[in-house]
């Protein structure tokens, strides 16, 4: 008996769906597995001066360059709160996107304007309060100021320029850490980077990490609505940003890659 | 390392449907599908910036699956397995519609293993894996016109190739 369709390609496309693949073999998995075996190619970072006790990895273009690829293919879900959290969440890096621009206003990194300031100790019994904790780098001794709401459920903490800690632009700082727990109510966080920063892929701990560096990048922070808020306050200097638990951190500095990296190993919960 | 995990699990399917078709062989074809992802892990360097991924990393996966079928020459057999039909909610078909689904697939992939190889590549990666035709020029390395042009002819010889109890409407170059 014969039978008809109407169209091969059809055909073939039902075919395409119905491949069967083998189920023993996982490739990413055993990919992974692979160049993990042989050291991956991938660069240790010279011991830091703050000793995290743990071997940190970074591959500059390699990583950057997966990184951007995650960005270009997930751009249009980068658009409603509800996927922007999912996929932030999946890019390992919490509420915190980073997108290329060519329209990066003059006046980034040129003002600071980090919230409304609070002492530290209030600052740490409101993140308790709100069910997260605060945390800062045991490295860079106790923060000098704290500030909340820019973004909105979120903490600034502050430390003076040191030795260890070069002053950021002429801001008066040497460190900034904005502190973003991952509440629905608390927006997100965007780097709006200009062509010619240098993002690279790292490790903080165990986490996936964004370095930032280079021409000045504005951020943007996302509310409670998802709608974009343009926020220039931020001091644009060297950013590293990263997910531990549930609050994504966000480490401004003068310091290079390494060094930041390192202090950002040393997080420690305030108490 | 996870970022390129989670990114490698984005384009996971089309990769190892790819190696698939052009292997004809599910083990090689996993194979090839791994030494592919080591293989852009280790050059992601040479990635140029702002391209596509999906098509840049199947190129890479295409290559090593071809590699693999010339490697294994003459001697490798060209075998694809479709899965059969499963009832799900009222719409399972009759036992009779079933077989003759079956029957069509066995025989449509095993005319695909008939086709010369170059157009049995163009015809899969268009139609099994589904990539569009500047995609598939991208995977394959071919100009545009060539895809299109081996498509066409693929489905052609691909018709003649069918036994007389399978007919396939159409022009079959959509």
């Amino acid at each position: 008996m014969a039978e008809r369709h109407d169209d091969l390609g059809l055909v073939l496309g039902e075919l395409g769906e119905r491949l069967e693949l083998p189920a023993a073999v996982d490739p990413v998995a055993a990919a992974i597995g692979r160049i993990r075996a042989d050291g991956g190619g991938l660069d240790t970072f010279s011991r830091p001066k703050w000793s995290p006790g743990r071997p940190i990895w970074a591959r500059e273009r390699v990583v950057w360059a997966a990184a951007v690829a995650l960005l270009v293919a997930l751009a249009a879900t980068l658009v409603a709160p509800g996927p922007r959290h999912a996929v932030a969440r999946w890019l390992g890096i919490g509420s915190v996107t980073v997108t290329y621009t060519d329209r990066v206003p003059a006046s980034a990194g040129g003002t600071y304007d980090l919230g409304a300031p609070t002492p530290v100790a209030h600052a740490i019994r409101r993140a308790d309060a709100a069910g997260w904790h605060l945390a800062a780098p045991s490295a860079a001794g106790d923060p000098a100021r704290a500030f909340v709401g820019r973004p909105a459920g979120a903490v600034n903490l502050t430390w003076a320029p040191a030795a260890d800690l070069p002053e950021i632009g002429d801001s008066g700082i040497g460190l900034l850490l904005t502190e973003v727990p991952a509440t629905t109510d608390a927006g997100g966080v965007a780097k709006m980077a200009p062509r010619g920063t240098t993002i690279e892929l790292v490790r903080v701990g165990d986490e996936a990490a964004y370095w930032i560096a280079g021409r000045p990048h504005e951020v943007v922070l996302t509310d409670a609505d998802g709608d974009v808020v343009h926020d220039s306050s931020r001091l644009a200097g060297n950013t590293l940003i990263w997910t531990d638990g549930e609050v994504t951190y966000r480490l401004e500095s003068a310091l290079d890659r390494d060094d930041a990296v390192a202090l950002a190993s040393t997080l420690r919960r305030l108490s | 390392m996870d970022a390129y995990a989670s990114l490698l699990r984005m384009h996971e399917g089309p990769a190892r449907r790819l190696a698939l078709v052009v292997c004809g062989s599910a083990g090689e074809a996993d194979e090839a599908v791994q030494d592919g992802f080591v293989k852009a892990w280790y050059g992601l360097a040479g990635f140029r910036d702002g391209a596509a991924f999906r098509p840049w990393l199947l190129r890479i996966v295409a290559n090593e699956a071809r590699n693999r079928r010339r490697s294994a020459g003459r001697r490798a057999g060209y075998e694809l397995r479709f899965a059969e039909d499963r009832a799900s909610g009222g719409a399972a078909p009759s036992p009779e519609a079933a077989v003759l689904a079956a029957d069509r697939r066995r025989t449509v992939g095993a005319a695909l293993a008939g086709l010369p190889t170059p157009q049995r590549d163009v015809v899969a990666c268009r139609y099994l894996v589904g990539l569009d035709e500047a995609e598939t020029a991208s995977v394959l390395g071919l100009p545009r016109g060539t895809v299109k042009s081996r498509a066409a002819r693929g489905l052609a010889r691909l018709r003649d190739l069918l036994p007389e109890r399978i007919e396939i409407g159409g022009t079959g170059d959509g």
